[in-house]
């Protein structure tokens, strides 16, 4: 069976498109208002600073969680956990930077840095077992880490609203994290802040591994022929590890980027979308990584249109997910295909 | 508990027959999980309507089969990838299901039906055996309809030519393609199928519960994915494997029950059952090819 996923330029036009259509015609169908609903839809985003920043916020992660499905598509593996690793990596993340307040030292810099650092560990130690699996028994990754992730998604559910949550407030959520290991805000109210900065060296500093380092170049050679990789003396099972180890890493980064710039607490569904999402850019992008950035702001983009229509049209729905598989079935499309691949 | 074990296994097993008939179509469903959790949330709409459990059945067939249908247009018709777009049915699933519950039941949480009852069926003479009574009677018509699917499948399968033409064009499509026959045809019915035994599958969720929940398909759609490969094209294998996966989720429920663990907890032992299924099997399956190979 074939697990290359070559999305075609032809399947990622249509799809944006159908996704855009479809959600602006069941925004528009479920108005009161058709006209400034059809308004904020398309304007709506860059209207005022909070919405915009949220924009690029958003953009941010996705760009990470963009690039961790990415690397595991270059080494030729299929990570499938990105919802779960990046949950979890926000818990972790959460739970350090928590901490700190109760060691007493609260260090601004080397705080955030430990905090980013276990959410990345904890994401890539998921993702590196079902690398492992992959790599010593031929364990299938897509499969094995969708049901990872699926099982610590009630796990950390639950932890979120008893053992770890914050017993002062309503929401189930771990207790804000201190104010010193807080990303600065870059445009307020948004979101946004300096993780956005973090974000895109990630990917420079990854792009630039994955095109002008021996592992980088090693690991893709396995991604598009293993055996000839094999070959070729490259240790090709080795590599099935690492493409789901950094995937997963890059995932529980995200998830600590959204604690400690976004949220300031992980939240219960707090990074719900960031995972299925990372698959629907680095699709989009044909997992190019210079090419996530663009993708990951349209994608941002067509989620923020969604909800400033939807503040505007008096009725809520939760489109996200329609939009997600919009863009999963048709992005693949060949539409002048050859009969047989 | 054999009697419980069989009412977890009979979702299971619909969708488990669905994914190998396509399997041996030569089509990998990832998709069938959305299927299943489109049937669940039709068969509610359908019974809520007319407040017959047997138009929710009708619905909860039609509407897995208009997602099935959906699925191959777009796999074999426009050739998109195979996993992604399964991926995608399952998302749209979920869109799908929760917008028309906020459109339609103005709640985007629990919709339940009241005063619906899908009978028991007791067999006469066979209630009475012990054992076996408890294994086959007793049942919501469910139960036993999962096996006549499964029989038939498998009958149809091994005995049909037509049946042997579908699983010829698992193997080897140009074959069938030079005697004349359209591989894409039995593709196409292969996942129409899978449509309606996971349409039922998700009926049968949600009917015997007299209600719709989020996402209640629970990874039954990805745990009969999972016995699908274990159980490597034979029917009978299949079956096993997902009777033995349920009978792993109902020791691991009552262990939980035993020792008062939350119920949130309960939502992850499915897919931990599943994934230790996995590992066990291949682990198995990769020293007895090493053995081989020596």
């Amino acid at each position: 069976m074939t697990r290359h996923t070559h999305p075609t330029s032809s399947g990622i036009l249509i799809s944006i498109g159908a996704a855009f259509s479809l959600t602006f015609a069941i925004i528009v169908a479920t108005s009161s208002a058709p006209l400034a609903t059809a308004f904020h839809f398309f304007a709506g985003p860059f209207l005022n600073r909070y919405h915009l920043g949220n924009l690029l916020d958003g953009a941010s992660l996705l760009i990470v969680t963009g690039f961790g499905v990415a690397v595991a598509f270059r080494s030729g593996t299929f990570n499938l956990g990105g919802e779960g690793q990046t949950y979890l990596g926000s818990v972790v993340a959460a739970q350090v930077a928590v901490g700190m307040i109760h060691g007493g030292e609260t260090q601004g810099v080397i705080g955030a840095v430990l905090a980013l650092g276990a959410a990345s560990i904890a994401g890539g130690a998921v993702g590196g077992v079902s690398g492992a699996l992959r790599a010593n028994w031929d364990i299938d990754e897509l499969v094995s880490s969708f049901l990872l992730s699926s099982a610590l998604i009630p796990i950390i559910d639950f932890a979120l609203s008893g053992p770890l949550r914050d017993s002062s407030g309503y929401l189930l959520s771990t207790p804000l994290i201190p104010s010193s290991l807080r990303l600065l805000r870059l445009l307020p109210p948004s979101t946004l802040n300096t993780g956005i900065i973090l974000s895109i060296s990630t990917l420079l500093i990854g792009s630039w591994m994955l095109h002008r380092t021996l592992p980088g170049f090693e690991l893709r050679m396995t991604g598009s022929g293993r055996g000839f990789a094999r070959y070729s003396g490259v240790r090709t099972s080795r590599y099935l590890f690492v493409g789901m180890l950094v995937s997963g890493l890059l995932h529980g980064f995200a998830g600590g980027l959204h604690v400690l710039g976004t949220r300031h607490s992980a939240m219960q569904g707090g990074t719900g979308g960031l995972g299925w999402n990372g698959i629907a850019v680095a699709l989009i992008a044909e997992n190019r990584p210079l090419a996530l950035i663009p993708a990951a702001l349209v994608f941002s983009y067509l989620m923020t249109a969604t909800q400033t229509a939807m503040l505007n049209s008096g009725f809520s729905l939760d489109l996200s997910a329609v939009v997600q598989g919009v863009v999963f079935l048709l992005i693949t499309v060949k539409r002048f295909g050859r009969s047989r691949d | 508990m054999i009697h419980l074990v069989v009412a977890i296994s009979t979702p299971l097993m619909l969708a488990a027959t669905g994914g190998l008939m396509t399997k041996l179509a030569g089509v990998l469903n990832i998709g069938l999980e959305g299927m299943i959790l489109v049937g669940a949330f039709a068969a509610i709409l359908g019974a809520s309507a007319t407040g017959s459990a047997i138009v929710g059945l009708m619905a909860a067939g039609a509407a897995g089969t208009l997602f099935a249908l959906i699925f191959a247009v777009i796999v074999l018709r426009l050739k998109a990838n195979l996993f992604i777009a399964g991926l995608g049915i399952n998302l749209l699933a979920v869109g799908a299901t929760a917008s028309l519950s906020s459109l339609l039941f103005s709640t985007r949480g629990v919709v339940s039906v009241s005063n619906l009852t899908v009978p028991l069926y007791r067999i006469p003479l066979v209630d009475s055996v012990p054992i076996i009574g408890e294994i086959v009677s007793g049942h919501t018509f469910f139960a036993p309809l999962a096996w006549i699917v499964v029989v038939a499948a498998a009958l149809f399968v091994r005995n049909s030519t037509s049946g042997l033409e579908l699983q010829a064009t698992g193997i080897d499509e140009d074959v069938v393609a030079a005697r004349g026959l359209n591989p894409s045809r039995y593709r196409v019915l292969a996942i129409l199928f899978s449509g309606v035994t996971c349409g039922i599958a998700g009926a049968a969720l949600s009917l015997e519960l007299g209600a719709f929940v989020p996402n209640m398909s629970g990874g039954r759609g990805w745990i009969a994915l999972v016995a699908v490969f274990l159980g490597q094209k034979r029917f009978t294998a299949v079956s096993a494997v997902a009777l033995l996966f349920a009978a792993a989720e109902y020791g691991a429920n009552s262990l939980q029950g035993t020792l008062h663990l939350p119920r949130t907890l309960a939502l992850s032992v499915p897919y931990l059952v599943t994934l230790v299924g996995m590992v066990v099997f291949g682990a198995i399956g990769k020293a007895q090819a090493r053995n081989k190979g020596e």
